[in-house]
């Protein structure tokens, strides 16, 4: 049988989250959009069950009963303590997070994933969240409160400042839980110093500020001085160019230095000088 | 066939390859979800408002609405020419051939879906981060030559479903046209 593309491999991996483009969420969504009075959309598989008023009361109740159970029941929280290396790990609900040197990370032993899905963080930490539109997922760092529904994104935070950036997907960020916030999509970066009302948009510091965690550089018409800028900090060495003012757009996998050079070269025609 | 089986059966069946699809274009999975919505209320709305007796080619009116939006999502970002074409990780493909590949990858989405956690975890390091089996070693602490079953294994799976479904697809016909 025909071997799977690389090249299909490759663009499936770079998008795939956990619970993205599920076809059952989906189905919700647009039937929930196109109540049609007309034609019911309801297939006969799945009928509109009609709950009685009392039904809800009673819901309520035993909703409220269990909150409170675990609310004042365990309050255990699994902890990821600092490293002094890059460390990748796996949460219950499918996310995964790679924390940078020195990060932690913590969230309740019993409920991450099934009652919610709230971490506290500290340094910076890079996710790829697993998409869950009825659990919302929640960061507290020092400063600041972040909630998305499945994105990739890191978040960067010490005692004078939090700052985000956005690799994928769509992020809030605010000063709380109920203040209010920006909506932070692809690329975007911003920052709440500590004891601000809200946080502020901001010009990223390098194009791709999460390629310690995600290898990979993306450049959308980028000045070629950011660019040697950013991959001189990755590969440790001074790359130069006699030609700063150039603009690059490409996409390219950390791996061979050389290559990525060679490539920058072939394609503005220009010579780079790489120093160790 | 009536309507609301039709539009669920469609939906069904087209929603996760008209996502890659917008994907290709866009390069954000939450913007191409949201087209994909977008475009099958606009397909709703035609059929349901009477004007027409059905369509006759669902898939290919389905994908011309979303590369119709994709295009208005990148002008509105301010693209132009040819940066309104879709693009894979390499660089610029056809339009031809992004809904070609959209079908193959919305399968192997679902096979990497189906995936172990653990073992997607490796093969995703290796396929969208490019780590070598040896970074990947030391960055989960598993040796070597786990990583490199593991990863083996991950895309033995992937195959073995790219084969069935390729077997699938030539045995029935797709959907009958109403």
């Amino acid at each position: 049988m025909k071997a799977i593309s690389e090249d299909s491999l490759q663009f499936v991996a770079r998008h795939w989250r956990h619970g993205l483009f599920s076809r059952k969420q989906a189905w919700r969504r647009f039937r929930n959009a196109n109540s049609n009075p007309g034609i019911s959309i309801y297939g006969a598989d799945e009928p509109v069950r009609r709950v009685p008023v009392w039904g809800y009361a009673l819901g309520a109740a035993l909703a409220a009963v269990i909150l409170g159970l675990f609310l004042f029941g365990s309050n255990a929280r699994t902890v990821i303590p600092a490293t002094a290396a890059v460390q990748s790990v796996v949460l219950p609900d499918g996310s995964q997070a790679t924390l940078a040197p020195g990060a932690t990370l913590s969230f309740r032993r019993h409920g991450f994933g099934s009652r919610d899905r709230s971490l506290r963080q500290t340094g910076q930490i890079y996710y790829a969240v697993a998409r869950n539109e009825q659990l919302p997922f929640e960061i507290t760092a020092s400063e600041g409160f972040i909630r998305v529904l499945g994105t990739r994104f890191q978040v960067i935070s010490d005692s004078t400042c939090t700052a985000v950036d956005v690799v994928d997907g769509r992020v809030r960020f605010s000063a709380g839980p109920a203040e209010d916030g920006l909506i932070l999509s692809k690329g975007m970066h911003a920052e709440l110093p500590a004891g601000a009302a809200a946080p502020v948009l901001n010009k990223p510091a390098t194009p791709n500020p999460a390629a310690w965690a995600t290898h990979s550089f993306i450049y959308d018409n980028a000045p070629l001085d950011e660019v040697l800028r950013e991959l001189s900090a990755y590969f440790e060495c001074t790359l130069g160019t006699d030609a700063p003012d150039r603009r690059l757009t490409g996409e390219f996998e950390s791996g061979d230095l050389g290559e990525i050079i060679s490539l920058i070269e072939t394609a503005l025609g220009i010579q780079i000088k790489t120093t160790r | 066939m009536d309507k609301t089986t039709d539009i669920k059966a469609l939906f069904h069946h087209f929603y996760r390859p008209l996502c890659l699809y917008a994907l290709h274009y866009l390069q954000d999975a939450d913007a191409a979800e949201d087209v994909v919505q977008e475009s099958f209320t606009s397909y709703w709305q035609i059929i349901t408002d009477g004007a027409t007796d059905g369509i006759g080619n669902p898939k290919s009116y389905l994908y011309s609405i979303v590369r119709n939006r994709c295009i208005d999502a990148l002008r509105r970002a301010g693209r132009t020419g040819k940066r309104l074409r879709p693009e894979d990780l390499a660089g610029e493909i056809s339009d031809e051939q992004a809904v070609e590949r959209s079908e193959v990858e919305a399968r192997l989405w679902e096979a990497v879906d189906r995936l172990p956690a653990r073992r997607r975890e490796l093969l995703l390091m290796s396929k969208r981060d490019g780590m070598t089996y040896d970074q990947i070693a030391v960055a989960t602490g598993l040796s070597v030559n786990t990583v490199r079953n593991q990863i083996s294994r991950a895309l033995h799976a992937l195959q073995a479903d790219a084969d069935r479904i390729l077997k699938f697809v030539l045995t029935f016909p797709l959907l009958p046209l109403p």
